[in-house]
């Protein structure tokens, strides 16, 4: 069953600025999708679509099948979730537990439950003993476990998540990286994350969509849309570190090389093929 | 500038910290009552001078207690010199600043001194329930006392976001341009900073399913045996100041 399907959506700013032109896509449920793109891309501007902020100058968004125009918002807000790139803009109420209640209570669900949940997110995002704290003393890392948290909360079937890695040091990036992916696996939760780290891609995500000037350039699985170095460049992207490594082993020394390694597994497996 | 604004010691664990805010709110109230009603000078004094003991032994840092004891003393001081020179017959002092003539009077430096004492006093009693209660914790107490929820969910946001906004104060006064400490500027680019954040943070509400004020996100905890305890002090101290009256 497709959980997200975008047919000829044009979307233009009020100032005229075309930021999607024609976008057809299809997300399956419980795939961890990728968008891919430079700045001004239209990657933010597609989420905003996704989530109803936004709505379509022309063609039409479908969540499970139905057109998002026939959704009202109070199923639209349980069924897709947006994780911020500014945890500051999530991040309203005072403390861990209010800010995550913040959406369950808006459900209407009993004060029991709302608990309940509050409890199971806040131990998804490993933060059990931070419940009463004030948001302004998290670190940033913490900030955004606790976005996340606010948003499993509503226990929905689509997240989608605005640069989730961006001002992270590398450590945080691979913590909530391993957190969402986790999540994608156990729950079969649908993850739809906007990102122009594209070492981040072949690690975590299934499949990816490339955008560039409000187009979808390239859709496809990691190996796929890596490819084509060429069609990436051209969509102010690169290859990962990785397979820009092997590409210029391949293409400048000559190097023997069948399948393009993304991630430290592959390129171990590739020089292992290589040195014998 | 965060340390001022911080409710950061009424977040840590001791005693007072953990009593309900309820009882702190009334408690405060009703000594502040007192306070103002007494006509004994040594009641606001012992009051003045207990309070800082009192934070100094949660490890408050004394620079912190000054900081915000500065604010009302220096109002407190400038209605001593309003009272001073202004009201009373009995003149004690004159002093001439070439065709301007000032007289301080013994019964406005009377008057001033007892409303110096009275403020000074009440302060340090919102200043015992600042530093032993967040911010948090005393709205949820404003709620169950029937403060009107929309005014109460206005503070919330404003305590959430006023550090947010410090934090880019702060930014726009470390920047190295030195133009930009231009007042104007400055004042300028927090407000546009400010209306950007309340979009966003508006779209975020909408997105969690923000439709009105809900006071379900508040549940008051039940009281405790330490707050009967709590309760049995400060009877005592309300006691102690309504005979000193």
């Amino acid at each position: 069953m497709k959980a997200i399907e975008a047919k000829e959506v044009y979307f233009s700013y009020p100032d005229g600025t075309a930021a999607l032109k024609g976008i057809n896509i299809s997300i399956p449920k419980g795939e961890f999708a990728g968008v891919l793109g430079g700045n001004g891309s239209g990657k933010t501007t597609l989420l905003r679509l996704l989530n109803g902020l936004l709505k379509p100058a022309q063609g039409d968004i479908l969540i499970e099948g139905k057109s998002i125009k026939s959704i009202d918002r109070d199923a639209l807000f349980t069924k897709v979730c947006t994780m911020f790139q500014n945890p500051e803009d999530q991040l309203f109420s005072p403390t861990v537990a209010q800010d995550i209640a913040f959406g369950p209570v808006n459900m209407g669900l009993s004060r029991e439950e709302v608990r309940k949940r509050v409890s199971a997110a806040l131990a998804a995002v490993e933060l059990s003993d931070c419940a009463q704290r004030p948001i302004h003393a998290l670190s940033f890392i913490q900030k955004k476990r606790v976005c996340l948290a606010g948003v499993l909360a509503m226990e929905p079937e689509i997240i989608l998540l605005d640069e989730p890695t961006s001002c992270l040091d590398p450590a945080g990036v691979s913590s909530i990286m391993r957190l969402l992916k986790n999540l994608n696996k156990q729950k079969g939760i649908t993850f739809v994350m906007s990102t122009h780290s594209v070492d981040l891609v072949p690690v975590f995500i299934d499949r990816v969509i490339v955008l560039d000037k409000g187009i979808v350039v390239q859709d496809g699985a990691p190996q796929a849309v890596f490819s084509d170095s060429d069609k990436l460049k051209s969509a102010k992207l690169r290859l990962p570190h990785i397979g820009h490594l092997f590409e210029v082993l391949k293409n400048e020394d000559g190097h023997n090389i069948e399948h393009l390694p993304l991630t430290v597994g592959e390129a171990r497996q590739e020089l292992k093929k290589l040195w014998s | 500038m965060n340390d001022i604004f911080s409710d950061y010691f009424a977040q840590r664990d001791n005693f007072l910290t953990r009593l309900d805010a309820r009882l702190k709110v009334v408690f405060v109230i009703m000594a502040i009552i007192l306070t103002l009603g007494s006509r004994k000078v040594f009641v606001p004094w012992c009051i003045i001078l207990s309070v800082p003991v009192i934070l100094l032994s949660l490890k408050v840092p004394l620079k912190i207690i000054i900081h915000r004891i500065c604010a009302p003393l220096g109002i407190a001081l400038s209605i001593l010199c309003i009272q001073t020179f202004y009201y009373g017959g009995t003149p004690i002092w004159r002093l001439h600043i070439g065709a301007l003539s000032l007289t301080a009077y013994a019964e406005g430096l009377r008057y001033g001194y007892a409303i110096v004492l009275k403020i000074m006093a009440s302060t340090s009693w919102v200043l015992f329930l600042s530093m032993t209660t967040s911010l948090p914790k005393l709205l949820e107490a404003g709620l169950w006392f029937k403060l009107p929820p929309a005014w109460i969910e206005v503070c919330f946001l404003t305590y959430r976001y006023i550090f947010v906004l410090l934090e880019d104060a702060k930014t726009v006064f470390d920047a190295p341009f030195r133009s930009l400490r231009s007042l104007g500027v400055l004042a300028g680019t927090i407000v546009i900073k400010a209306y950007d954040q309340s979009i966003a943070t508006y779209e975020a509400m909408m997105l969690r399913g923000y439709k009105n004020i809900n006071q379900d996100l508040v549940t008051m905890e039940r009281f405790k045996t330490a707050d009967f305890l709590a309760v049995f002090i400060f009877g005592l101290i309300l006691i102690a100041l309504g005979m000193s009256c």
